[in-house]
């Protein structure tokens, strides 16, 4: 009896959240004229795949797609290793301005995000970045929390008498690093570029100061110059927002311990 | 940032002579370049423009506290402020308690497809806070939403986010409930697997209802994880920005509803382009959650 009914509960519960995807996703694959009107039903009738055609051929779609991929990644790989190597360095080393630099990172992590986003504008546009993509790479490879999570997870998974002995066989410290630490430290920079990848991936409010909408935009900021607070929804910009969100659900089903360790390891935004 | 390695080589108090001087710092070079230049420089520079009236690119000039003391007369400002405290009322509780009443129910022996659900519970967290704007559109449509449709069909009138100030708010925490319940569950799910279970099975033997247990039991047990949901909400709700943008835009909605302090700043910086004031909005709202941060972190240790 119990059982039923925290099993109920939980279901009610599921079916609560899973029905704004599902209402999105059935949605996207109706014919224009249906969606949003009287012959919408929560089953569909008749599914056609033209919205998703239409937005791929005659739309800058996929060229928003593209930008937002290789932002995204190359903040993924340069922001893993910057983090890694400091994190690396305040785990595993006594250096003198450690503590007071470690402080300075966590108190940073508490400033809310906005207040930088202006004068990174300034910044930006005084050296002519404003406009390309590199402007909303630079503010994102370096994210305090990046060191706070590689030093927490370096400090426990890499036990210094490996280091030491490393050191007496007569390897650089660099070296040391290369060969000793980064292969042991892979679970930890998985973590960390999952969450360096969505916070990239799906930011909204970066690109949309920087990038204004030229052809450097990325995905929300297609998504976002489809809508305004009076036009309703339309065909192309519900089916761009069910394929904007396949990729990162592949990922999800297919690695979704490590995924979800990722994501959660980052709850403390910088 | 990184003071001269020769010189600032720390005595190794550890390890005797043979300990590595430079490395540390030339680990650390790379990141203190970035961090340095786009987040102190930043935090540095904003602080400066918040007294200046710097508009555009162009410049502007010290005013002092101008900016701070025009902000508390600015009707704008105070209802974006307003509002974010409502979200902020509305979500924190559901998101840090609900969490746990969901990842303590998920816990339970009696579940089945427990992997399944939490991948469902989990899901809102996948895809942009744009689409996730945009489903909520679509869902809360005045003519042909679900909800509208239910409320005609019960003979109310239906809820519109265009004409209606008074759903904004709860519309925007309902969001922000349902993309971030599940994160929190997780994340209080593995704070509960840490938990002993000896004062639960105690409880229960003494006869406490599940409810009692909950309360009494588990809520206090778990305290560090619950204020850490907290202070990520706090702070998290003050940096909303992408779902109120799609919903509202920034004009805020009607009578500026759902304006938030994100789209307030955002719009003063860059559509009204007048930087100066928009940096004082955004280290006063810092301040706020500074202060919101350390008033939480008090409150708990009270507590105990």
């Amino acid at each position: 009896m119990r059982a039923a009914a925290l099993n109920g509960a939980l279901l009610l519960i599921a079916l609560v959240v899973f029905f704004p995807l599902y209402w999105l996703v059935i949605t996207s694959l109706l014919p224009r004229e249906s969606i949003l009107s009287a012959a919408q039903t929560l089953i569909p009738h008749d599914v056609t795949l033209e919205n998703y055609q239409e937005l791929l051929t005659s739309t800058g779609f996929l060229r928003s797609m593209l930008n937002s991929v290789l932002a995204a990644t190359a903040v993924t790989v340069v922001g893993v290793y910057l983090n890694t190597a400091a994190g690396y360095a305040f785990a595993k080393y006594q250096f003198r301005g450690r503590d007071a630099l470690f402080a300075v990172i966590l108190a940073t992590m508490m400033i809310p995000a906005v207040v930088t986003v202006i004068p990174n504008f300034l910044l930006l546009s005084r050296i002519g970045l404003i406009g390309s993509l590199f402007s909303i790479i630079l503010p994102q490879i370096a994210p305090a929390f990046g060191i706070f999570w590689m030093r927490q997870y370096i400090g426990s998974a890499v036990p210094t008498e490996l280091l030491e002995s490393a050191r007496i066989d007569g390897a650089s410290e660099f070296g040391i690093f290369r060969h000793v630490v980064l292969p042991i430290v892979g679970p930890g920079m998985a973590g960390l570029a999952i969450w360096l990848f969505l916070n990239s991936w799906n930011g909204l409010l970066l690109p949309l100061a920087y990038l204004q909408t030229n052809e450097a935009a990325t995905y929300p900021v297609f998504l976002a110059s489809l809508q305004g607070f009076y036009i309703r929804p339309t065909h192309l910009l519900i089916a761009a927002s069910v394929l904007s969100t396949l990729p990162v659900v592949a990922v999800f089903l297919f690695a979704q311990k490590r995924f979800i360790a990722g994501i959660t390891s980052g709850a403390v935004k910088g | 940032m990184t003071a001269a390695p020769a010189t600032a080589a720390a005595p190794s108090s550890r390890r005797g002579p043979g300990r590595p001087r430079l490395a540390p710092y030339l680990f650390i070079l790379p990141f203190f370049i970035v961090f340095g230049t786009f987040g102190l420089y930043a935090l540095l520079n904003s602080f400066g423009l918040s007294f200046t009236s710097w508009r555009g690119v162009r410049g502007g000039e010290f005013i002092g506290l101008d900016n701070y003391l025009n902000l508390l007369g600015d009707n704008s400002f105070r209802r974006a402020l307003f509002n974010t405290a409502g979200v902020w009322l509305l979500t924190v509780p559901v998101l840090s308690f609900g969490g746990l009443a969901l990842a303590w129910m998920l816990q339970s022996k009696l579940v089945r497809f427990r992997g399944v659900f939490r991948a469902v519970f989990f899901l809102p967290v996948l895809p942009s806070l744009v689409v996730v704007g945009i489903t909520f559109l679509l869902l809360l449509d005045p003519q042909y939403g679900l909800p509208n449709l239910l409320l005609r069909q019960l003979g109310l009138a239906p809820i519109s986010l265009k004409t209606d100030p008074l759903v904004a708010v709860p519309v925007l925490s309902l969001v922000v409930i349902w993309r971030w319940l599940g994160f929190n569950m997780v994340i209080q799910l593995a704070g509960l697997q840490a938990l002993s279970d000896e004062p639960i099975e105690s409880a229960r033997i003494d006869g406490a209802s599940e409810w009692q247990v909950f309360w009494r039991v588990v809520v206090p047990m778990s305290k560090p994880v619950l204020l850490f949901s907290f202070i990520n909400s706090t702070i998290g709700t003050f940096n909303l920005f992408d779902e109120a943008y799609m919903l509202f835009g920034t004009q805020g909605g009607p009578g500026e509803a759902g304006l938030v302090v994100g789209t307030f700043i955002f719009r003063d910086a860059f559509e009204f382009f007048r930087l100066g004031y928009a940096s004082a909005a955004a280290y006063a709202v810092a301040v706020l959650v500074f202060i919101a941060s350390v008033v939480q972190l008090r409150v708990a240790r009270d507590a105990s």
